[in-house]
Order: structure tokens, then C-alpha cells, then sequence
């Protein structure tokens, strides 16, 4: 285990956490995540790889992400310090190895709690040019918020994720918390 | 100075305001048009051109005359209608354009000069001497002419922004948008209602009539309380939708709830499956000699001050009230007024054989002739025949007829059509999915406003396929306008059409004589329209008299075009709210805080912040800073983030034969654990960007673009693979991110380094210059190096998760305390690689070829590649230009990139220009300053003297050509 | 102007980034014996017509597809949207 000390995308030591009225902000640098190029007949960790617009869950919060034509984002909760990428590998096999590359360090990613799905509803709207239809739970869709390219991703009602480059994560972090202010 | 009884004013929540700084009371519901009315105030602003005292004309968002300044300080606000501002506690308002107090405008005097301000006065005046126009004639014209004024400070307030989808988007929220939201609301599907007022209701608030029996004002509160309970719809009061935008996209601005709390303003862009445009009409008026006075309104607007806000716009309880007009409307205003007590004295119908309505008198076939009363009306001329009277009349409203509001439906450059039975234009191609209802589609009473916008209502349900639900609609007032048509008085005096641009039926005789008569050139000749009111009242009664100027017919004279917004929108919305810091998004490399700890100073590199330079203490210079950096880089070790450089994972069974047809040069037979700097071509065959690749292993790859282009080669690559060669299996995805890559260069780069690596060989024979290698740091950190060089120094880039930057680059700095390690930043960088004669986006500039860098035979003929077909062009093999370097012949004289290269002897002109400079810099390896640049025939010309000339400062200095290498021509320290 | 990604629906054309003429997709063959002359019109000469056009579109904020959209510049009406992948494939099977 390496001695070297790493710091969240907003610079900081560790995550930090905003409430602001019913909102809960907050950085989650425990998310490991790898892209995963293939046909839709695997199943990383047993998690069905979804259609287009749609993320899958297991209950271990692992996740899969449609990112794009034949290619998927694999996510899995409080496992950035791992080697992610290897351990995915490993999993699905030469065939697969491959074909799958690290994005943990690539993303930002900034969960959003509310106490309804109405509170949920007055952010995207105020964020997100697309039917709140299409942000509902299970979705995952890349789009852009305020020029700035993200994922959103919809755990479940009262959640929404942000997932951002990290290099901009100053600026998203900005625009969600000055977004749920209003 | 009259509150009469009723009105839908709250009297228990009294408002104090202030305009021009004297105190006034009003109630809550009012707007600030009729809390100046009921104090009394009829004189609130100065016209534009002559400096006439005008009080307000309408009661809505077509306000040609009521504007304002609200607020004070960075606050304040101009040009804001007097007509569309709820009142609010401590509201300040001030009147415009006026030297000296409202009352007494210095530039009155403008009044007595009207005849040289004439229709196109700014063309015909002024033109002499031309250097007097800046200096003197157009900030005069601006002081004079003009609207309120901006504080200069910067805006404090906030806006907002946001997005909406519904099904169905009604535009206005009277009798046709309310039908209609209520059975879109009821039939479940998602409904947006937006509405300019900040109060529903539409002209239903303004007239006194009954829906089945219950008074409009009660139904309105009814339907609005159903449209409330229902999820599915949204209300939007002080919301202007303002702009009709491709396949159902609407802009609106949506004005803050509270003056003081949250957002100002906020811009919703709104896209919807359906919408109808319910967004009711204009009352237009008719010009007569002096109809500017403060005191003469539009009628219908002064029943809506009556029934609405229980004011009138009288300046004594006691003043006579009159009111002019061709139809039946007119007589509505007088019979409200009566019911109300007031006293109306006479309506003056132009109408031969008009009939009173009530207990008035009524002057048929007659017209308002003249009026008097410079600050507020007090008299008016009636003339019926040859006969003319003058009756003592402090109030007069104006009724010409209604104008739909089809501006929306016109902004996809749909003309309007004249319905000459209804005397206006109506909208006949409206865009698709845009239904237009009530009076807004010509149909203006109560019972025709309901039932089309029930009929619009069905028609959007049924094409989103919905059922519709039953629905009666109420009883209510079905009276048809008799309308007939009479459009000025004539008169030697006089007579605006617009107001808000002080144009007269003169100038528009001026503008036809002067052949200025089609619209187009009649509004840039008299102004006509523009403005913050673009002719909501005026434009279409311009058209009718400037037809009859011409004896053509009014669809003959044209149609007037609309294009968004709709009433004017603040550049502070449209801005989205982002100021300062957060104007525009930023990225910050892994180091940022690092470098920001150390007092880096920063640049940017597109959206990217990079740390240009880390001075310390003592520097007063940043080329001290530079030079130290730079130095350091040669004389021991330096480490730079150089993150921000685009990196492309490359990965699939095809992954090599597809960077083959990327690259100009072969990629596809580069081995695992080898880097190879790549050319990339545009299809045409010049040089598009360049980089390294590097093979991690077997069909893995990773590109790395320079940082300008990383987006750019990525959008390229995804083209290439999907639209030119689908069949290669090869997938590409950004790291750009998700590495710090930190540049450890100098001859003491591998001692550094060396302190690091877990269990790794660094030696020159176990890793090799242009070797990669995937491995751990720091016991156990995975990362990856690589051994290039952009300096010419011994060097590796080394790259880390990005959450480990900030450590790692801390690390070096405490490892390599005892080599002297240097942070350096981009400038030391570029002095570094122009010492090395390295290429950046200077030298590639979308113009240059290979051969240009001297990088020709790179290009292989062996393969196809993007841009290898088109490279073999004669013109671009003929090309004899080269990359040089260049050292002053004085060494103490400047290099300037951009100055152009010319034999000593010969003119400094077009014909004789032999290249460029591209980069210059100081050198401190060299000595003095050094550039690169292209020269004609450079490859041969080593030693040679030339003038670099930069014409723009009277430079013409003598360089000698050099190689482009500066240092370590050979290259043997990088392979060292 | 709203572009009907055929995976994911109708979105907005801000996440998208315009090329222009589909043209492009047929890159010519670069062993023929006119292979500069072909370049040349592949490379320079585009329709620019005033009604149906058949036009590139990447999904730059999305799922990084290239679109193949067919629109009436006049009108703007969108007429229809194929992926650039399919497009190609449904050219390779002919």
C-alpha cells in the first residue's frame, strides 16, 4: 500500500459534504469505475448490461452505465483505491481484459440527496434539457449541464448522481450547489 | 386622483414608493402605471425625439411611453414599463430622458426645432464635417435621444436559468389559454401556462362582464384553483414567452415573484410537443393632431384601470372624460365608466351612423381634431363636417380597432395575412404544433375567445393522441365588433403614430415623398417600430396610413414580420447568471492546488488553467522566473504537469491497422513497451496534429494529442471509426482525465525518478528512450512512464491517478530537494522546446506540411492514412519551405514571432516575403533571443542572413538562419 | 432544433456538433488511378442545397455517436436519423 496520500477532485483531503435545505451535496470518491467495450452478451458481476439511456444495479450498488454504442461504463461503490479496471479483467477474462479500460480518476462524481422526488424534479429542471421522463429512475444519459458534459444517473428516486470530468469538477460542484441554492 | 370603488386591489396592504424621489401610497395588486394614476400622476416620461411630456397609454407590456428607471445604485434598472411592474414595498421609480425636473426638460427646446428632426434626419444632418460625428454629433444625439441609462457597475442581481417539456404550452392565461389549460389539465397531460401578468386572467380581469352569471374575476379565480390542484400543470405568471424557436422550442423569461428574494430573472427554454398561442391583442390607436398628451389613453386600457385596478387616469376627480373611436369597443369603455360614475361627456364615433350604447353623448361621423394642454390634456377639438368645437376634457380614450398578437406565430418568417373583414392581420402559417386561439386568432369576444381556445385545446389533444374529456363552457358575452375603417385625421399639426419613436403621419408623408414607402425602408428611415416597444401600438396604423399615402391596399403596402423577442429581454438573463470566476467553465489539472500553494501565476490553455510560471522570492520579473526555470531543466531536473495533453485509449483487435490509417506515418507495427511520435494529416493533406502513441500491450494503445486538439482528434478518431471503417474492431474512449502526467526532465531526471520506482530498471538499457512501461511508485502506487522528451533532455513523463498528483508532485519536490528539482511551467516549457526546435500549435497551423517541420519522409507511402492521397498534391510536394531557427545578428535585438522574413536587399512587400517567424523566445542556453519559422529553401540556407521585418513596430532586424535545433543537435542527451 | 437520435430519442441539437454533408461517409478509394482527382471532389466540392440535405451530426455531449440526419434547410424540419454505423453497414452489405 502506497504511502502517497490522495486528495478529492475539489482538492480537498477528504469528501465533504453540503446541506443546503432539503439537498444533501455530496462527493463521492469512493466510486471505481472502468469502461467496458464489448457485445451485450457479457455480464460483469453478474449485472445485465443495459440498453441504451439505462444503468443496471445489483444491491452492492454495483452498476452498469450505457455509455455508448457497445460500450459501458462498470461502476462499483467505495472501490477507487482498488485496481478496478485488473479486478474487472480478471473477472470476464482475456477475452474480455482487453477491452476494458480504468476510468476511475477520469470522473467526478457528485450524489445528490433530496427528501422527495419533487425536490429531485425543481434541480434537474433548473440543470438539465431533458424531460424529467427521461432522468427517472434506472436512467443514465449523458448530456450536457450548464456546458459542462456529464452522466446523470438515477439510483433511485430521491438520488440523482452527477458524473462529471474531473478536471471540471470545481466548476460542477459550483453549478450544482449554486443551482440548489435557488 | 381617483380610487373608485371594486377593482381587484387588496386596500388592507397599502405599498409606499417613491417616484422621482416624492413619496406615493398604492395597494397591493396594483402595478406602478395605476398607483400613479390613483396619486394622481398623469406626466411620467419625455419622448424620445422632441422632448414632449407623455404620461402612460396602455395597461400592459405594449407600453410605448411609461418607461422608467427602477432602483438605485448597481440596481438600477432602465427602460422598465410602468405597466408591467407590480407594485412592492419601497419601490423606487424615476422618470427618463429629461435634463433638469420632468416638468421643465431643458431639451424641450428640441419640440421647437422639429423640423429639422425630421424622418431621416440622422441621414440628411450631421453629415458635415465628417470628424464631428464622433467627436461631437453622435454623443449629443445620445444624450438627447435616448432612453434610460445603465449604472456602469456590475449587476448584483442573480439570474437562473431552466428547462421545461411539457406536452402542451399555452402562451397568455385570459379566456382562451385558460379554456385550454383546463382540458389539456383535465385530460392528464403535462401542461405549461405562462402569462406575462403577474396576475392570470387576461382581459377577463379588465372587463366587467359575467360567466354564467359569475363575474369574470370570480371564474378566472375558479379555474385557476382547479389548474392549481392538478399536477400535471404548471402556472407561470410573469412569465414572457418572447421567442418561437425550430421544432417546438420557446424561450421565456419568467420575472422573480419577489423583488429582493431570489433570482431577478430567469430564462427557461421550454420544449413542447404542443402549444397554443393564446396571447390575446393590442388595442391600436388613431393619430390626430396633438394625440400625445398625457391624459389620452387607449380605451380599452382605461377600462382595464377601472375594472381591474379601480383607477382612472384622470388629473382631477372632477375632469371630463370623451372617448374617440371607429367601433363598438369604444363605447364599451364609456359605458363601464358610467356604471362607475364617471363622468363621460361624449363618445366621438368617426362612424356615420354610430348610436350611443348608454346614457352618453354620442358624436357620430366625427373625429378629434386637435387637443390642448401641454402637460396633461385639457381640451379637445371635435369636428363633425365642417364644423369644430372645442370641449373643456381632461381624460380621452382612444379606441382604432384591436391587433392579434401573432407576433409568435410569425418568427419562423410566416406573414401575416389582412382580414379585411376585421380590419387586422391574422396569422395564416403558423409553425407546426402551434395553435393560435382567442383574440389573438381574431377572436375577440368572451364567448369566440372560449370556444377557440377549446377548439385548440382539442386540436393539440388529438394529435398527441389523448382522449379528450367532456367539457360545456360557460355563457358569456358574444357580442361582435362592428368595426369600421378610419385610420388618422388629418391635419397640418402634428399627429404621432408612434409614440415611443416620436414619428408623425408627417414623417411617414416625408418618408413616401422621399420614396421610402416600403416597410422596410419606412422603418429605418423614420425609426419607426424600434425600440424597446418595436411598434406594438403603432405599426400596423402606419402601414394603413402610408397605404393610403400611395392608394394601395394594405396587404399591398406589406405586412410587418416579426422575429423574437417579444418585449424586450436583459442581457443578465440571457448571460444564464455566471459571473466572474464561474463566467465559463474551468479545468484544474491535478497540481492546480499544488501550484496555486506555491504562488504558481496561471494561464489559460483553453478551458484548461495551467501554471505559466512559480516565481520566488526576490523575482521581479516573470523572464527571471523563466529563465531560472529553464535553466534548471538543463542543468539538473524539472518537473511540469503537462495532464492537460489529450489521451486516447486506443484498444481492440484492429487497433493498430486502425492508428495506421490515422497516423500518416506506420503505428501498427510499434511493440509493446514502445512509444513512436505520430503525424496526424487533415484529409487534404496538410498537417493536422501530432504526439505520441504508446503500445501498453497488445493492441492497447494510448494517443496522446496536444492539448488545443484533444477533443478535436478524439471527435475525428470516433469518426473515423464509425464512418469510415465500421468493420475495424477498435474501441476509443478519453483518459484525458483520469492521469496525472507529470514531466520529469533534465540529466538528473533518472536519479529522481530512480527514488521512486518500485523494483524498476531505469537503466538506459532495460528502458530505453521512447520506451513505456506500466508499473508501481511509492510501494504499490500503480502508474506508467514513459521516456520522451519535449525539452531534448534526458526525460520521462510519468503519470499517476489523478487523485495522486498532487502527492506525487509534492513527493519530487521533497525527493529531489538535494538535485535541485524546479518546478517549471508552460513558459519555461515553450523556451525549452524552441531551444529543442519542437513544433506546437505555432508552427502547426493548419497550413504547413510535413516536409515543412523537415518531417517528410514520415509520411508513408506504404499505406493509406487520412491526408495520404492528398499530400502527394504537386503544390504541396513543391513546397520549399522549411523549419529554421533564427538568432539575431545583434544579440542584444529582439525576436518577434509573426514578423516576416526578407532577403537583406530587397522591398519589404507581398511579392518578396520568404516566410515567417513562428516562436521566439528568450533562450538563456543560447544567450539571446531565438525563434523558429519557416523560410523559403530553408534547408539550405543554414548561415545566411535575412530581415525579419515587423512593420507594425518599425522593427527590421538582421537574423542569421540556424538549425531549429539550438541544443544538442544530434539528440544524444535524450538517449542518453 | 431538436435532432431524433434513433437510440435515444429526440435531443437537443446544443449536444450535438455539425459536419455537414454526408457525403463524407464515402471516402474514395485511395489505389485508384484518380485518387488525387477523387480526393479533390471528396475533400472540396459539398452540396449546399436549399431544401433536403443529408447531413453529419456527432453527439458530442452524448453517446458520441455520428448521426446521419436528413433535413430541409429551408424549413429546418427534421425528416429523418439514421446512426453513421448503420448507414455504412447497410452500404457494405450492397
Amino acid at each position: 500500500m502506497t504511502d502517497l496520500i490522495p486528495i478529492t477532485a475539489l482538492g480537498t483531503a477528504a469528501a465533504e459534504t453540503t446541506r443546503i435545505g432539503q439537498y444533501e451535496l455530496h462527493e463521492n470518491t469512493g466510486l471505481a469505475l472502468a469502461s467496458l467495450s464489448c457485445a451485450d452478451d457479457v455480464k460483469p458481476f453478474g449485472l445485465a448490461l443495459p440498453e441504451p439511456g439505462k444503468m443496471t444495479q445489483d444491491p452492492q450498488r454495483r452498476s452498469a452505465i450505457w455509455m455508448g454504442q457497445g460500450l459501458w461504463l462498470i461502476a462499483a461503490q467505495d472501490q477507487a483505491d482498488s485496481d478496478f479496471a485488473h479486478s474487472l479483467g480478471e473477472e470476464l477474462g482475456p477475452t474480455f481484459a482487453a477491452k476494458i479500460t480504468e476510468q476511475t480518476d477520469a470522473w467526478v462524481a457528485f450524489d445528490i440527496k433530496a427528501t422527495s422526488e419533487g425536490d429531485i424534479q425543481a434541480v434537474l429542471e433548473r440543470l438539465v434539457n431533458l424531460p424529467f421522463s427521461a432522468t427517472g429512475p434506472g436512467c443514465a444519459v449523458r448530456t450536457l449541464v450548464h456546458h459542462l458534459s456529464v452522466f446523470i444517473l438515477r439510483p433511485n428516486r430521491q438520488e440523482i448522481t452527477f458524473l462529471g470530468l474531473r478536471s471540471y469538477a470545481e466548476s460542477l460542484h459550483h453549478v450544482l450547489e449554486a443551482s440548489l441554492r435557488k | 386622483m381617483t380610487r373608485l370603488s371594486g377593482g381587484l386591489i387588496d386596500r388592507s396592504a397599502p405599498l409606499n414608493f417613491t417616484f422621482n424621489g416624492k413619496s406615493y401610497q398604492g395597494f397591493a395588486g396594483d402595478t406602478l402605471a395605476s398607483a400613479l394614476f390613483a396619486n394622481g400622476v398623469r406626466l411620467v416620461g419625455r419622448s424620445f425625439k422632441y422632448h414632449r411630456p407623455r404620461g402612460i397609454v396602455s395597461a400592459g407590456s405594449e407600453e410605448p411611453n411609461g418607461l422608467v428607471t427602477l432602483g438605485h445604485g448597481a440596481r438600477q434598472t432602465p427602460n422598465t414599463r410602468a405597466t408591467m411592474v407590480p407594485l412592492f414595498e419601497g419601490l423606487e421609480a424615476r422618470s427618463q430622458n429629461h435634463i433638469g425636473p420632468l416638468g421643465f426638460d431643458m431639451m424641450a427646446v428640441n419640440d421647437l426645432a422639429a423640423p429639422l428632426l425630421s424622418a431621416g434626419f440622422y441621414y440628411k444632418t450631421f453629415m458635415w464635417p465628417k470628424a464631428f460625428w464622433e467627436k461631437l454629433y453622435e454623443p449629443a444625439i445620445r444624450r438627447a435621444a435616448g432612453l434610460g441609462a445603465l449604472s456602469g457597475q456590475p449587476d448584483p442581481d442573480e439570474y437562473d436559468r431552466g428547462y421545461l417539456h411539457p406536452d402542451v404550452l399555452i402562451i397568455g392565461a385570459g379566456a382562451a389559454g385558460l379554456i385550454a389549460a383546463l382540458l389539456a389539465g383535465r385530460a392528464g397531460v403535462d401542461v405549461v401556462l405562462a402569462d406575462e401578468d403577474a396576475r392570470m386572467g387576461g382581459r377577463l380581469l379588465a372587463e366587467g362582464g359575467v360567466l354564467n352569471d359569475t363575474p369574470a374575476p370570480d371564474w378566472v379565480a375558479g379555474v385557476l384553483a382547479e389548474l392549481a390542484s392538478l399536477p400535471n400543470v404548471r402556472l407561470m405568471p410573469r412569465t414572457t414567452v418572447f421567442g418561437v424557436y425550430d421544432h417546438g422550442i420557446f424561450g421565456a423569461v419568467e420575472q422573480g415573484a419577489d423583488p429582493l428574494i431570489g433570482p431577478r430573472e430567469t430564462l427557461w427554454r421550454i420544449t413542447a410537443k404542443q402549444a397554443i398561442l393564446a396571447s390575446g391583442a393590442t388595442e391600436r390607436h388613431i393619430p390626430f393632431a396633438n394625440n400625445d398628451r398625457p391624459g389620452i389613453l387607449l380605451s380599452g386600457a382605461m377600462r382595464a384601470y377601472a375594472n381591474r385596478w379601480a383607477v382612472t387616469p384622470q388629473g382631477a376627480a372632477t375632469d371630463r372624460i370623451a372617448i374617440f373611436t371607429n367601433n363598438d369597443d369604444g363605447h364599451r369603455t364609456a359605458l363601464a365608466l358610467r356604471a362607475l360614475g364617471q363622468p363621460v361627456f361624449a363618445v366621438i364615433d368617426t362612424r356615420n351612423d354610430a348610436r350611443s350604447l348608454g346614457d352618453y353623448t354620442t358624436h357620430e361621423g366625427a373625429v378629434v381634431s386637435d387637443t390642448m394642454g401641454r402637460k396633461g390634456l385639457r381640451a379637445i377639438e371635435v369636428t363633425q363636417g365642417d364644423r369644430s368645437t372645442w370641449y373643456e376634457c381632461g381624460v380621452l380614450g382612444v379606441s382604432g380597432g384591436w391587433n392579434p398578437n401573432v407576433h409568435l406565430a410569425s418568427h419562423h418568417r410566416g406573414r401575416p395575412h389582412w382580414d379585411e373583414n376585421r380590419l387586422c392581420f391574422l396569422s395564416e402559417d403558423a409553425p407546426q404544433g402551434l395553435h393560435i386561439a382567442g383574440a389573438a386568432a381574431g377572436q375577440g369576444s368572451t364567448e369566440a375567445a372560449l370556444k377557440s381556445g377549446l377548439s385548440a385545446a382539442r386540436a393539440a389533444l388529438k394529435t398527441l393522441g389523448v382522449k379528450v374529456p367532456r367539457m360545456t363552457l360557460p355563457q358569456a358575452n358574444s357580442e361582435p365588433d362592428q368595426i369600421s375603417a378610419f385610420w388618422h385625421v388629418p391635419s397640418r399639426s402634428r399627429a404621432w403614430v408612434d409614440l415611443q419613436n416620436d414619428v408623425t403621419v408627417k414623417d411617414l408623408k416625408l418618408a413616401h415623398q422621399e420614396n421610402m414607402a416600403p416597410v422596410e425602408h419606412l422603418k429605418r428611415w423614420t425609426t419607426l417600430g424600434m425600440a424597446t416597444d418595436q411598434g406594438k401600438t403603432a405599426n400596423v396604423t402606419a402601414l394603413a396610413v402610408m397605404a393610403e399615402l400611395t392608394g394601395k391596399t394594405i396587404p399591398e403596402t406589406g405586412t410587418t414580420i416579426f422575429r423574437p423577442p417579444y418585449t424586450p429581454v436583459s442581457l443578465g438573463v440571457l448571460g444564464g447568471g455566471d459571473t466572474g470566476v464561474h463566467f465559463r467553465p474551468r479545468r484544474l489539472t491535478p497540481t492546480h492546488h499544488w501550484a496555486d500553494a506555491r504562488g504558481a501565476v496561471f494561464v489559460e490553455a483553453g478551458a484548461w488553467m495551467r501554471a505559466q510560471y512559480y516565481p520566488t522570492p526576490g523575482e521581479t520579473h516573470w523572464r527571471e522566473t523563466v529563465d531560472r526555470e529553464a535553466a534548471a531543466v538543463r542543468a539538473g531536473v524539472g518537473i511540469c504537469d503537462v495532464t492537460t495533453l489529450g489521451k486516447i485509449d486506443v484498444q481492440g483487435a484492429d487497433a493498430g491497422a486502425f492508428l495506421d490509417r490515422i497516423y500518416a506515418n506506420m503505428m501498427g507495427t510499434l511493440k509493446p513497451g514502445k512509444v513512436r511520435y505520430g503525424l496526424m494529416l487533415r484529409e487534404d493533406g496538410q498537417l493536422y496534429d501530432d504526439g505520441t502513441c504508446a503500445c501498453l500491450a497488445e493492441g492497447h494503445y494510448v494517443v496522446t494529442t496536444t492539448t488545443a486538439n484533444a477533443g478535436l482528434v478524439l471527435q475525428r478518431m470516433e469518426f473515423a471509426s464509425q464512418c469510415l471503417w465500421p468493420e475495424l474492431d477498435v474501441s476509443l474512449i478519453s483518459t484525458t482525465d483520469a492521469w496525472a502526467q507529470i514531466a520529469i526532465a533534465g540529466p538528473k531526471s533518472r536519479e529522481l525518478l530512480a527514488r521512486f520506482v518500485d523494483d524498476f530498471d531505469l537503466s538506459n538499457d532495460a528502458f530505453p528512450f521512447m520506451g513505456c512501461a506500466a508499473l508501481t511508485i511509492c510501494k504499490g502506487l500503480r502508474a506508467r512512464l514513459f521516456r520522451i522528451s519535449f525539452s531534448g533532455e534526458l526525460a520521462y513523463e510519468l503519470a499517476v491517478p489523478a487523485r495522486y498528483g498532487h502527492a506525487v508532485m509534492a513527493r519530487l519536490m521533497e525527493e529531489g530537494a538535494d538535485l535541485g528539482v524546479t518546478p517549471y511551467g508552460t513558459e519555461a516549457l515553450g523556451v525549452l522546446r524552441i531551444e529543442k526546435g519542437h513544433a506546437t500549435a505555432n508552427e502547426i497551423t493548419g497550413q504547413t506540411t510535413a516536409a515543412m517541420l523537415g518531417l517528410g519522409r514520415m509520411v508513408s507511402a506504404k499505406k493509406d492514412s487520412i491526408g495520404a492521397v492528398m499530400s502527394r498534391r504537386e503544390g504541396l510536394v513543391d513546397e520549399t519551405r522549411r523549419l529554421v531557427g533564427f538568432v539575431p545578428v545583434d544579440a542584444d535585438d529582439p525576436v518577434v514571432a509573426g514578423a516576416h522574413l526578407f532577403a537583406p536587399d530587397a522591398p519589404q512587400d507581398l511579392a518578396h516575403d520568404q516566410g515567417w517567424i513562428t516562436s521566439a523566445c528568450y533562450s538563456p542556453h543560447v544567450g539571446s533571443m531565438i525563434g523558429l519559422g519557416y523560410i523559403e529553401s530553408g534547408a539550405d540556407r543554414t548561415g545566411e542572413e535575412v530581415i525579419a521585418a515587423n512593420p507594425l513596430e518599425g522593427q527590421h532586424i538582421r537574423m542569421k538562419i540556424t538549425s531549429a535545433h539550438f541544443v544538442d543537435p544530434e539528440g544524444e542527451r535524450l538517449r542518453d | 432544433m431538436l435532432i431524433p437520435h434513433p437510440l435515444l430519442g429526440p435531443r437537443d441539437a446544443q449536444e450535438f456538433t455539425y459536419l455537414g454533408d454526408a457525403s463524407l461517409l464515402s471516402r474514395p478509394d485511395p489505389d485508384a488511378p484518380d485518387a488525387v482527382d477523387a480526393f479533390c471532389d471528396y475533400v472540396f466540392l459539398r452540396d449546399n442545397p436549399a431544401g433536403v440535405h443529408k447531413e453529419l451530426w456527432y453527439h458530442e455531449q452524448g453517446d458520441r455517436s455520428w448521426l446521419v440526419v436528413i433535413r430541409n434547410t429551408v424549413t429546418h424540419e427534421v425528416l429523418g436519423a439514421e446512426l453513421a454505423t448503420d448507414v455504412m453497414r447497410a452500404k457494405g452489405a450492397t
